[in-house]
Order: structure tokens, then C-alpha cells, then sequence
């Protein structure tokens, strides 16, 4: 930031009328005239076309009044000045009515159009107070008055007030940003009053945002380990569960193992025992067969044996049953022969049986006599006694005349009969068939049949036995036809050792098989038991699978509700680094902010020490050494001031004219320089007057004082003293002449101020070439009486 | 010798909150490697694949995750027949589950118990791995129950848990291992998962009797996982130390920068260039500023400029000011600055500790800035 600079005025006030520029020659801008020119007036122009004039003041008003131009036109004026950022401005003030327009003067952009009065409490008027404070370093003309301003000896009251020590702070607009910054830093970070006291935000920001997020995490993570710790005991059953599983499978995998050969084992002891049967059978059979074999052939030599002398047929013991018959009938036939040759008819015998069922008549007859009815017995005896006379009679006389015809029956019958005997005694081995050789017939007969029946029952048995085999063969591998005895028994031979060596074979793979398969405990090694025991493993299996199942289930509910606890805990580790990052970024801006408002403080602490190492500085630099320190308890108007080792108020009669003099010029420079201080305000510096009283070598040094001055800011002085300017060799840059109503050659032109031509009507000795037409308008008609007395600014 | 690639701790799914708004571009960037896993398999002659655990960062990824690791892995058995998974301690298995989805040729260790290993005929040779899917609730040390098979060949162990010597080790339900137990396996190798920075077998023991490895995370999952990270390629043979090598993923790595010394620097952007020319290609830095400066660095700044050049930076500013000439300076002025200079100083000077002084620190620099003082 550079210095800002006035530069020009274009006035119509008071006594002046036209433009003054102020040149920039690197030392102060010197403006003299007589008594009465109206120095002060221009100095005191220059600030109030900025600051105005309060209108609550009576004192401002009737200076104002004062102020009306002597040319009679409106009061106003035009300042030119360089801002402190460099912007070159035109304000415009109209005193009449305190609109101030103000321009940029390059762009011609308007900067502010409005009401300029310096009391004014409207936002318009703040806001050009505002802009001054950019231009110029001040808002408002009584701490300009009080620092920057030196009017011809007086000691203005100098208030540290807030306005003239934000500029003493040099850097407090730096500070007001820093600490708008800091604060609005904070507090988009938080909802918390930056300092003690302040209210809280409503509105939650972000270290609240995040750790509510940090809270609310915490929460989930507290759930999330709660559902955890919930589906312990869940996850301990599972376990519990798994373990049995693993232990019924293995069960399982167990009897599986041992279940094949177990079974194999039962399959070959099955095989081995049939293979034994069978071994057996074929061994049964073949003995059989060949003792059936045998046996048939014996009986069959037997029965030959018993054939010898021929073979007797088959119904032969028939034919000696119907041959003892015939022999018996032969017999009485040839006895009846014989007899009925020897004692005639009537001998037969048949006569007493004839009269046999009288007999029987008359003798039931004696029985119902005796036992029921005499005369029914007795009718019945006679009767029967009758009927067996008849019956008697009857006989005696049939035998008579059958005689004859009986013994040719009987000699028929004889023949028939030797007949019958010769067809029975055919095909009947010798001897003859006779009575007597009836019995040795009958034995060689019954030895013929029982050798027979010998050969018959052996062949039973033979053809059983070779069934037996056809039955054994048709279940053998080379199962065909059995074919006839030899060759059944061969092939039964044959499957016999087929059987036998199926049998070892068998046997073999027995004793291959290991001896006892791994079973879980208390399970038999048979397939029964392992059969049941798999089952019933399998059955737990199921049981345990299935609490498995849904308390997986459960569980996966659980995880469904609840969320993973490794995941939330790195989100909630990221979520506190994020809240401690704002946390921390929030205190350490708490703690820039508390560092520049209390460093500020602090700062603002020293003002009054500053304040006075300033005008003791000024004060050895203007007095030599000879006067000072300046002291003050509180306001400079009520400063001491040493001289000899004393303190003395800057009035007493101790203090010379010039000595007082130097100790206001040094307060006021020392002010000045305590407002310059760091990045301070270094607004134009007006000392009006500053060689009075004072002798040529001590306005030398105030002069070089000056010029110091002038290089780090501008500087404006008034003087009527041209003996001191000669003395100095200094030409003034404005030399105003005494003014009297319509003079317009009052002041005296400057080389530098060439351009400048006194206006008309105006008593300005260089009035702006820009202005002819109104400096062909004329004077004033009658303008008030100067009163520089009038002009003091307090 | 058999060549198997051993990968853990993919993370499949993870948030990587940690990268900020580089979050989802690098769960791209890790999927994308991921999927070039059968390729490098094939590139290397893998005969085997171990995955010991992790492989998602939670039991029940999103669907699009749990569907690429199925893709992967069918692609993978068609170059590599033999694949085992035991699962982490951050993907349990569940049912329904994505190890339960994975391809049935895979084999994926459930048991909560080491039970039979697994056998198998490589081209390299018969290969056995033992593995078991760690539940705390079935059984808090399970690992009595690993018994080294006598069948011929290579012997591989598959295990996830925390080495307790190992620095994260934190217990929680975590699988907890000690060295001794990694030694008295018996095994050719030990592929672990868990711990997310490669640790090859000298680091477990340096005369070879722990054959154990841990191949670190797949990529690093939050910005502390700094260096390379990718898979392991163990070429073992049975009887002898196995060779590991780690096979860095395509994925940006995190370079940590500890301690870049810019004292020298005059301001940010010129400790933006010193950052930016020590940053690897492709890499991601994460810096801890050092030294003694002569300005307030402000780490914000540095991390913005880092921005604009890679796709995330970290930056942690360890840097001394307080201590240095330009503040000693700044002590000198008789102004506001002056004030603020000092009494920052004193501050900082009466801190109780460090952490106070970083945050005192922190406040003098952000007050300097505010008032302008560079």
C-alpha cells in the first residue's frame, strides 16, 4: 500500500474559487501567503470536500456558513487524489446539499453517488465512510483532526478512539480480516461460539456432523458387537454341532468301511456254506448212485440168479391160486366120480338139508310157544313141520333124476378144468406144475418175484438217485443232459470237484479278508449291527444337519440385521480420523483466532507507550534533545513535557512560544508517525504553520524534519513566513495573495502551476484552464470577511 | 519345483474411504487387477493357487463383487487346475455365501478345524495343502489339530491369523499364531493372510526354519499401507527354504515419503515440486513434511497442489517453524504481527505436549496467513 496523495482541488469556498494542484517534488507541498490569504481555508478545503461538515453541530454550521464562496456561487469542490491502493479518485462534494460523487478517474466508473455527510448514520453514509477509510486512511474527519492536522498552535484533543486507533494499529483492517477470516473459517467448521460467551449455532457443521456420524457409528458398532456377542452362543452351538457331525461322519465313514467287507465276508461264509452243500449234495449223490449202482446190479444178478430153469410169469402166484382151485374141484370131481360109482341116487346127501327150513320153522315156533303165545308157537311148528315134509319130498326126487346129468357135468367140467390147469402150467418152468410141486413152484416163484421186486426197488432207487444227480447237474456251470448212470456219475465227479475246488477258492478269499474292521464303539462286526448303527448314525446325522441348518438360518437373520462389525469399526476409524482432523482443525483455528485478537489486544495495549516513543522521537529530533519526554497520563492535551529535568503542561509560562511550538509540531509528527506505524494509515500530513516562533536554525531542522517526512508520505505546509522560505531557499508550490472582494489577481502564479488559470469571478491566482467560462462569469458581489480565527477546525 | 502363487487380503469390496474421493476409482483400479490374476498365473507357470483369506472385506459382498471373483476363478482353474481358499477373519463363511459360489473345482477349506488335507498331482509333482476356516467359536486354537500328512511331495499350509509377534497383532477374533507354531508344522510353506504388508520367510526366521510368508494386501486398502503390494509367486520344493518374489498389482501404490526435508523451500509450490520430483511413477504419495522452514508451510495447500498432479496425496506436516529465522524475525516487529509472533511463540513454548505444540503451531500459521504475513 503506498501513501495516499492529494493532488488537486478545484473549489468554489469561501475565499477561493478555481483549482490548486499539488505538486509531487519529493519534499513537502509548500502553500504561503500573507496573513489573511486563506492558507488554512485551502489546507481545511482539501479535508472537508472528503469529511463535510456535520450539520447536528451548530459550530459545523456556522462554519460552513462561513465557508459560502465570495463568488456567490453554490459551495462545492473537487478533490483529486491517489487512494492508498493506487486508484486515482475525483470526489465531488456539493456543500449545499452534502451529495458527494465520487469517480474513479481513469475509468470514469462511478465509485458513489450520494449523501456525503460525515454524521450520517444511513448505510449510504457508512459506506462512503467506508471508501474514505480505503482512499484515505480515515472515515471521519476528527481523528484527521487529531493526528493529522496540525493547525498553527493548537493542540487539538487528540481521543485514541476506536476510528484513530484502528488506524494506530496500522495493521487492525488486517486484523478485522484476519479475524472475519479465522471466524468464518471456524465456523463453517462448527457450530461452537469461537469465543466464551458467544452464542452456539444453531445448525450442526461439520465437526458436529461428523461426530454425530462418529456417535451414530459407534452405535451401529455397539449393535453390530451386541448381535456378535447375541450369536455366540449361536455360533458355540454350531461349533458344538459341526464337532458332532464330524464325529457321526466319521462313525458313518466307519461302518461304511467295514459294511463291504462285512458283508463280503457274510457273502463268502453264505457261498462257502452253499459251496459246502453242495460239495456235499455231490458227494451224497455220487456215493449214492453208486450204491444204488450196486445194488442194482445185484439185485439184477439176483433176479437172474432167481430166472435159472426158467421164469415163472408174473401173475403165476395167480394161476396156483385159480391151479389149487381147480386142483380142489379136480379133486371132488374125480372123488364125486368115484363116489357116485360106488353108492347110486339117494345117497346124496342133499335130502336133511332140504328140510332144514322146516326145521327152522318148527323150531321158532317151540321159541314163540315158550316165550309169547303157545298157540302161535304151535301153529308155527306145524307149519314148519310141513313145510320141511314138503321141502323133503321135493329133495328125494330132483336127486334121482339128476344123477346122470351130473356126472357128465362133472366129466365136462373135469375136462375143463385140466384144461384151465394145462393153460396155467403154460410158460411155467419144469417140474410140472402139480400139487406137490405146487410148494417148490411157489418158492422158486416167490424167489423169482423177491429177486424181482429186489432188482425193481434198486432201480427205484437208482432212477432216484440219478434224478438226484440230474437235479444236482442241471444247477452245475456245465449243466446238460445228465445222459445214462456212468456218465451222470462221471459228470457228478466232475462237479464235485468243480464244487470243491469252488469251495477253496472260497475258503481262500476267506482267509484273505481282513480279520476285524474298525467299527465306532459298542457296534458288532456283523452286518446286522452295522446296518442299524449306520442308520441310526445317518438318523443323527439328519437330526444334527438339520439344527445346523436353522441355526444358520438364525444366524444369517442376525447378519442380515445386523451389520458387519469389521467393516463398521474401519469406517468408524475413518470417521475419527476425519472428526479428529476437523476437531483439531477447529481448535487450531480457535487458537489462530484467539492468537491475533488477543496478540491484537496486546498490541493495542502498548498504543499509549507507542504513542509517546513516537513523539519523543520527533520531540529529540525537533527540540535537539533539549526538550522532552513528552508525558501524559492520558489525552496529549493534557501532556507535560520536560525542560531542565522538569515536567511542564505544554502551556506554562517556562515553555517559550517556539519551545511550545516544537512540543505540538513533535506531538503531532509523533502522532502522525505512531499512525504510520507497520502497515498504518499514512495519510496526507497538513501542519499549518510550522516555523512560527521558531528561530532560522530551528526551522532548518524542522524543515529537514520535513522533508524526511515527505519521502514515506505527503506532506502540506502552510507558511507566512517568506523570510523563512528565502532562508531556506524553498519556493512555495501555491503563493496565495490577501483576497478582497473581486480581486482576481490575489495569487501570484507558479511556474509549476502553468496550467492552472484563475477562474473568473474567483481569487485563485492559477484557475483551471477547464474553467474559462466561469472565470469569464465575475467576482463575487460580496463576499464575507475573512475570519482566520473562524477557521480552526474545533 | 513347484511355482504357486499365493495371494491374500484382496479385499474384494472395500470402501477405501481412507483415499477420499479417489475411493471408488481405486476399487475400480483393484477389481481391474484383480481380473488380471489367470494371466499372470499363466505368465509364471503357476501349478498352484493358495488364497489365505480375505479375499472379500466383508462375509457377504454385493453381488457384482461376488460375481467377478467367480469369473476370476473360473478363468483361473482353466489355466491353473489347482486353487485353494481358506476364508478371513473379514469374509467368514456364510450360507449363503460367495465362497460357496465360487466354482466347485476350487477348493475351499469350511472346516472350522484342520481336518485331511488335500492331495493332488501337479505337474510339478504331488502337492498336499492343509487348511481350515477359522472360527473362533468352534475352536480358539485350532491349530493342534494340523498334522503333517507322511504322503510324498510338497506340503502346503493355508492359514489366516495375526503372527503375534507381528506389529498389528490385536487379537479380537483373529486367529493367533506364534512362530513356534509356524515352525513345528512341518511344512514346505505357509501361505498367511491377515497382516497386510509382504513379509517373506527370512523376516520370520533367518535360517529358514519358519517357511512362512505373509503376502501382504493385494493392494493397500487405506493410505497407511504404503510400498508395493500385489501377489506372492513361492517357488517350493519339498525339504527346502521356499524362494518367494512379490508380484506387484497393477494398482497404484501409496509411497510414503517420511520426513521430505524442505527447509530449503521458499513456499508451497515450491514444496510441491520437491514432493512431486521423489514420487514414483504411477505412485500416490503420502508425505511427512520435515525440517526447519522459513515460511508458514501450509500443508492444505501442498496437498491441493499434490491433487492436481496425482490422483490422491496425503500430506502430514512435521515441520518446524517456530524455531525459525523469518519467525524470530517476525518477534522483532512492533506491530500487530510482532504481537502475534511472539505470543504464538510463547504459546507454542508453554504447550504440555507435542500434540498441543502441532496444534499451537498449526493456530501461529493460520494466524500468520490471516494477516498476511507469507
Amino acid at each position: 500500500m503506498s501513501p495516499p496523495r492529494l493532488r488537486s482541488i478545484e473549489l468554489e469556498y469561501g475565499c477561493h474559487s478555481g483549482r490548486f494542484d499539488l505538486p509531487d517534488r519529493g519534499r513537502p507541498v509548500v502553500i504561503s501567503g500573507r496573513n489573511g490569504s486563506g492558507k488554512t481555508t485551502l489546507l481545511e478545503a482539501f479535508l472537508r470536500t472528503l469529511y463535510g461538515f456535520s450539520r447536528r453541530k451548530p459550530e459545523e454550521r456556522r462554519l460552513l456558513e462561513l465557508r459560502r464562496p465570495w463568488s456567490g456561487r453554490p459551495a462545492e469542490a473537487e478533490v483529486r487524489l491517489i487512494a492508498a491502493d493506487g486508484t486515482r479518485v475525483v470526489v465531488r462534494r456539493n456543500f449545499t446539499t452534502d451529495e458527494v460523487v465520487a469517480t474513479a478517474e481513469q475509468s470514469a466508473l462511478e465509485l458513489f453517488r450520494g449523501d456525503g455527510n460525515p454524521a450520517g448514520v444511513r448505510s449510504q453514509s457508512r459506506h462512503y465512510q467506508d471508501l474514505l477509510r480505503d482512499w484515505i486512511g480515515f472515515g471521519d474527519l476528527e481523528p484527521y483532526r487529531g493526528t493529522a492536522w496540525i493547525a498553527q498552535g493548537e493542540l487539538v484533543e487528540t481521543k485514541l478512539d476506536d476510528e484513530l486507533l484502528r488506524a494506530a494499529a496500522g495493521t487492525h483492517r488486517r486484523v478485522e480480516v484476519a479475524l472475519t477470516e479465522l471466524r468464518d473459517a471456524f465456523e463453517a467448521l462448527t457450530r461452537e461460539p469461537i469465543e466464551l460467551g458467544g452464542r452456539r449455532k444453531n445448525r450442526a457443521r461439520e465437526v458436529e456432523n461428523l461426530q454425530d456420524a462418529v456417535d451414530d457409528m459407534v452405535r451401529r458398532l455397539d449393535v453390530a458387537r451386541a448381535s456378535r456377542e447375541k450369536k455366540r452362543p449361536l455360533l458355540e452351538r454350531t461349533g458344538e454341532i459341526r464337532r458332532k457331525l464330524e464325529g457321526v461322519e466319521r462313525e458313518i465313514e466307519l461302518l461304511e468301511a467295514a459294511y463291504r467287507p462285512i458283508t463280503e465276508r457274510r457273502t463268502l461264509v453264505a457261498e462257502r456254506r452253499e459251496a459246502e452243500s453242495r460239495l456235499s449234495a455231490l458227494s451224497d449223490a455220487v456215493r449214492w448212485l453208486g450204491e444204488t449202482a450196486g445194488a442194482l446190479a445185484r439185485a439184477e444178478a439176483e433176479a437172474a440168479a432167481a430166472g435159472v430153469g426158467g421164469r415163472y410169469p408174473e401173475d403165476f402166484e395167480a394161476r396156483i391160486g385159480q391151479a389149487e382151485v381147480l386142483w380142489d374141484r379136480l379133486d371132488a370131481l374125480t372123488r364125486q366120480r368115484a363116489e357116485a360109482v360106488g353108492t347110486g341116487p339117494g345117497s346124496s346127501s342133499g335130502v336133511p338139508v332140504a328140510a332144514l327150513p322146516g326145521l327152522a320153522a318148527i323150531f321158532a315156533g317151540a321159541l314163540v310157544a315158550v316165550a309169547w303165545s303157545v298157540a302161535i308157537g304151535s301153529v308155527l311148528a306145524v307149519s314148519g313141520l310141513i313145510l320141511g315134509a314138503a321141502l323133503l319130498w321135493r329133495a328125494r326126487s330132483a336127486d334121482a333124476g339128476s344123477e346122470v346129468k351130473r356126472a357128465r357135468r362133472a366129466e365136462d367140467e373135469l375136462a375143463r378144468i385140466r384144461s384151465r390147469l394145462g393153460e396155467i402150467e403154460k410158460d411155467v418152468p419144469q417140474p410140472s406144475l402139480t400139487p406137490a410141486s405146487m410148494e417148490e413152484h411157489r418158492l422158486r416163484f416167490r424167489g423169482q418175484s423177491a429177486a424181482d421186486a429186489g432188482v425193481r426197488r434198486a432201480r427205484e432207487r437208482h432212477l432216484e438217485a440219478t434224478e438226484r444227480a440230474e437235479s444236482l447237474l442241471e444247477h452245475s456251470s456245465g449243466a446238460g443232459e445228465p445222459g445214462e448212470g456212468g456218465e451222470a456219475f462221471r459228470r457228478l465227479e466232475e462237479e464235485r470237484e468243480v464244487a470243491r475246488t469252488a469251495l477253496a477258492r472260497i475258503q481262500l478269499r476267506l482267509e484273505e479278508q481282513p480279520a476285524a474292521p474298525v467299527l465306532p464303539d459298542g457296534v458288532e462286526p456283523t452286518v446286522p449291527a452295522v446296518e442299524t448303527a449306520r442308520e441310526e448314525r445317518r438318523e443323527r446325522r439328519r437330526h444334527l444337519t438339520e439344527e445346523l441348518n436353522r441355526l444358520d438360518l438364525e444366524i444369517r437373520d442376525m447378519d442380515r440385521a445386523f451389520e458387519d462389525v469389521f467393516a463398521l469399526e474401519r469406517e468408524l476409524a475413518g470417521l475419527r480420523e476425519k472428526a479428529r482432523d476437523a476437531q483439531c482443525e477447529a481448535v487450531a483455528g480457535r487458537y489462530a483466532w484467539e492468537l491475533v485478537r488477543d496478540a491484537y489486544e496486546e498490541f493495542r495495549s502498548t498504543d499509549q507507550a507507542r504513542l509517546l516513543s513516537a513523539i519523543n522521537l520527533r520531540m529529540r529530533q525537533i527540540s535537539g534533545g533539549r526538550l522532552g519526554p513528552v508525558e501524559t497520563a492520558g489525552d496529549l492535551s493534557a501532556a507535560q513535557v520536560g525542560l531542565d529535568g522538569r515536567m511542564m503542561a505544554l502551556d506554562s509560562p517556562p515553555l517559550s512560544f517556539g519551545e511550545k511550538h516544537a512540543s505540538l509540531l513533535a506531538i503531532r509528527l509523533g502522532t502522525a508517525d505512531f499512525l504510520a506505524g507497520g502497515d498504518g494509515t499514512r495519510h496526507p500530513l497538513l501542519i499549518d504553520e510550522p516555523f512560527t516562533h521558531l528561530d532560522e536554525v530551528r526551522s532548518r531542522e524542522v524543515w529537514e524534519l520535513l522533508e524526511d517526512l515527505a519521502s514515506a508520505r505527503q506532506v502540506i505546509i502552510t507558511t507566512q513566513d517568506r523570510l523563512v522560505l528565502q532562508h531556506l531557499g524553498i519556493e512555495a508550490d501555491i503563493d496565495l495573495a490577501v483576497p478582497t472582494p473581486g480581486d482576481d489577481d490575489s495569487v501570484e502564479r507558479r511556474p509549476d502551476a502553468e496550467r492552472s488559470v484563475p477562474r473568473s469571478g474567483g481569487r485563485a491566482l492559477v484557475p483551471h484552464e477547464d474553467h474559462r467560462d466561469a472565470e469569464e462569469a465575475g467576482p463575487s458581489p460580496t463576499p464575507p470577511p475573512p475570519v482566520q480565527e473562524q477557521l480552526e477546525l474545533g | 519345483m513347484m511355482r504357486i502363487l499365493h495371494v491374500a487380503d484382496v479385499h474384494l469390496g472395500a470402501s477405501y474411504s481412507s483415499f477420499g474421493a479417489h475411493a471408488a476409482e481405486r476399487s475400480e483400479a483393484v477389481l481391474r487387477a484383480f481380473r488380471g490374476l489367470p494371466e499372470v498365473a499363466q505368465e509364471h507357470g503357476v501349478h498352484a493357487v493358495v488364497v489365505a483369506g480375505d479375499l472379500f472385506d466383508v462375509p457377504r459382498p454385493e453381488e457384482r463383487i461376488a460375481a467377478e471373483a467367480r469369473e476370476v476363478f473360473r478363468r483361473m482353474l482353466e489355466v491353473v487346475p489347482h486353487v485353494f481358499l481358506v476364508p478371513g477373519n473379514h469374509d467368514p463363511v456364510v450360507i449363503p455365501g460367495p465362497y460357496g459360489d465360487l466354482p466347485a473345482a476350487a477348493h475351499v477349506f469350511t472346516a472350522p478345524t484342520p481336518s485331511e488335507p488335500v492331495h493332488v498331482e501337479t505337474e510339478a509333482g504331488p502337492l498336499t495343502v492343509y487348511g481350515f476356516a477359522f472360527d473362533f467359536a468352534h475352536d480358539p486354537d485350532p491349530l493342534g489339530g494340523l498334522r503333517r500328512s507322511e504322503v510324498e511331495g510338497v506340503h502346503v499350509a493355508l492359514v489366516h491369523g495375526a503372527v503375534r509377534d507381528a506389529p498389528h497383532w490385536s487379537g479380537g477374533d483373529s486367529l493367533r499364531l506364534t512362530r513356534d507354531q509356524l515352525g513345528g508344522f512341518g511344512v514346505d510353506y505357509i501361505a498367511l493372510g491377515d497382516y497386510h504388508r509382504f513379509r517373506p520367510p527370512e523376516e520370520f526366521a533367518n535360517d529358514g526354519s519358519v517357511p512362512a510368508c505373509y503376502a501382504g494386501s493385494f493392494a493397500a486398502v487405506d493410505h497407511t499401507e504404503a510400498g508395493p503390494r500385489g501377489v506372492v509367486l513361492a517357488e517350493v520344493a519339498a525339504g527346502t527354504v521356499p524362494k518367494v518374489r512379490l508380484l506387484p498389482a497393477d494398482v497404484a501404490p501409496v509411497q510414503a515419503l517420511p520426513d521430505v526435508d524442505v527447509s530449503t523451500c521458499a513456499d508451497d509450490l515450491e514444496v510441491v515440486e520437491r514432493i512431486a520430483e521423489r514420487v514414483a511413477v504411477g505412485a500416490l504419495p503420502v508425505v511427512t513434511l520435515a525440517g526447519q522452514t522459513e515460511f508458514a508451510i501450509d500443508p492444505e495447500r501442498v496437498e491441493a497442489g499434490l491433487l492436481a498432479r496425482f490422483p490422491f496425496a496425503r500430506v502430514r506436516d512435521r515441520t518446524r517453524y517456530y524455531d525459525s529465522k523469518r519467525l524470530a524475525e517476525l518477534t522483532e516487529r512492533d506491530d500487530v504481527v510482532g504481537h502475534l509472533a511472539r505470543l504464538g511463540l510463547t504459546r507454542i513454548r508453554d504447550a504440555a505436549d507435542d500434540d498441543e505444540i502441532g496444534l499451537r503451531e498449526r493456530a501461529l500459521r493460520k494466524a500468520l496467513r490471516a494477516m498476511g504475513v507469507s
